[in-house]
């Protein structure tokens, strides 16, 4: 069986996986049409290794500077029905593919993305990580898709139907986080988004602070920059509008809670007891990883991970914290994009 | 990225309110026979309603292990005769669930105004348009 899909796969020096990366599409139960990789100058064998696997690629005159902007570079050469942005440095599982294109039985539907979950888990960012997807994937995007309205058509893997991409001129390079631009101009335009859990993948996480900063800063940066950019198209979208203002809130009021009020508690009242409200939801974020570790087999995983979600909520607390400030209050904007990993 | 408020946070507590929606809509749907539901959305209501379940259970519980093996007292309701460490013990004991509602009720609140001005803009600006080609 065939499917009408082009993936288009961006590479910035990925010598190392974009191998895992070509043969994961390769093997799927489901083939696609069209492998399309879009180096964009890398400076290391990312060609080379490519054109050993037979895929097409393309190199662009010189850096597009942004991911959206090299996946963009392909869609020209685009002529199927469906296509497929995936990271050269994410896998996908055998099933992926095919899980994700039956989304696509109605019309209306725009964009689909699946579950992710971290391809290593040993430092201790990718283990904040695992769990946070787990949490994410488990719990908050479940009930997002069963309202019709998944916050984000994750960008290292998601299909698209050809014709609202282009509709939508492409993957927007307006902001830091493509993925989440175009799927809250998708829900603007009521084009439907699907999130099926079925349908995995495994990115490769960064392994290091430096690594990890620089993909948190993008993040914090895109969100930030999305809500500028869209806050009257979102809050007109009934349930998105919810979602965007709790998350908005809940990510501002938390890190000021867990950066200074809680200290400045502990200190004032002279009550380590406070310091306990770092961990009091332990309990409650732990249910939906566990149930989530214990379909995947993981449960050890899962146990062993936990702890280091904490120190990445502190992580994440500061970096929230930094992004509101730089692009609302000092009104500078990022505007180059930082390889995470 | 997850920052959430410690205890339920503001957005466990509205996927929370969430799942208690998806169970009122998915009974509506059943007793109208509006439409017939395709074995994954029932499976996912099932799971979700299931984690919401326990995660209440988680809440309570910790409430109450708080209460009996750290503090050791038991639960005040009121704080008005309280020593400060009282005092402490329960914001520290009842904020996971008492400060993530007053906020999410603000919230929604404040969404659901910006809402209804949004629309109402974009309905004038419609009518607007309507004229101005006629």
């Amino acid at each position: 069986m065939k499917a009408d899909l082009t993936v288009i796969v961006p590479a910035y020096n990925e010598e190392l996986s974009i191998k895992d990366t070509i043969l994961s599409i390769r093997n799927q139960t489901v083939q696609v049409k069209h492998i399309i990789v879009v180096d964009d100058c890398s400076t290391d064998d990312t060609v080379k290794v490519a054109n050993s696997l037979g895929v097409e690629v393309i190199q662009p005159g010189k850096n597009t500077g942004s991911k959206a902007g090299a996946q963009n570079i392909a869609l020209p050469n685009v002529n199927t029905e469906f296509v497929m942005a995936l990271d050269a440095d994410t896998t996908l599982d055998m099933y992926a593919v095919e899980k994700l294109s039956k989304a696509f039985v109605h019309p209306n539907v725009a964009a689909a993305c699946g579950f992710v979950l971290p391809r290593f888990v040993n430092t201790v960012w990718e283990c904040g990580r695992y769990i946070e997807y787990l949490i994410a994937f488990t719990y908050y995007k479940p009930i997002q898709d069963y309202f019709g309205k998944p916050l984000i058509s994750s960008g290292c893997f998601s299909m698209y139907r050809t014709k609202f991409l282009l509709e939508s001129n492409g993957w927007p390079t307006r902001t830091m986080a493509e993925d989440m631009d175009l799927t809250w101009s998708f829900h603007k335009k009521k084009f439907a988004v699907r999130f099926i859990p079925d349908a995995v993948c495994y990115p490769i996480e960064p392994t290091n602070f430096t690594f990890f900063k620089k993909q948190l800063i993008r993040w914090s940066h895109g969100f930030v920059q999305n809500l500028a950019l869209h806050w009257q198209n979102v809050f007109s979208v009934p349930y998105l509008n919810y979602i965007v203002a709790v998350m908005t809130w809940d990510a501002i009021l938390a890190s000021l809670v867990y950066l200074f009020v809680i200290p400045l508690l502990t200190l004032l009242l002279r009550n380590p007891y406070f310091l306990l409200l770092y961990i009091i939801d332990a309990p409650i974020i732990f249910i939906p990883a566990l149930y989530q570790g214990i379909k995947r087999s993981e449960i050890g995983k899962v146990v062993a991970s936990f702890p280091a979600f904490f120190v990445l909520r502190i992580v994440n607390a500061i970096f929230i914290l930094e992004a509101f400030y730089t692009e609302y209050v000092l009104r500078k904007k990022l505007i180059s994009y930082e390889k995470g990993h | 990225m997850n920052t959430g408020l410690p205890g339920t946070g503001v957005g466990g507590l509205f996927y929370l309110l969430s799942v208690v929606a998806m169970i009122l809509i998915e009974i509506k749907d059943f007793i109208f026979m509006k439409k017939r539901k395709k074995h994954y959305q029932l499976r996912l209501v099932f799971e979700q309603t299931l984690l919401a379940i326990t995660i209440v259970i988680a809440i309570v519980s910790t409430n109450i292990i708080l209460s009996t093996y750290v503090f050791r007292r038991r639960f005040i309701p009121t704080a008005s005769w309280a020593s400060p460490v009282q005092r402490s013990i329960i914001l520290i004991q009842n904020h996971p669930v008492v400060v993530p509602i007053i906020l999410l009720t603000l919230i929604i609140i404040t969404t659901q105004i910006l809402y209804f001005i949004l629309r109402y803009q974009s309905d004038l600006d419609r009518v607007k348009d309507k004229q101005s080609f006629t």
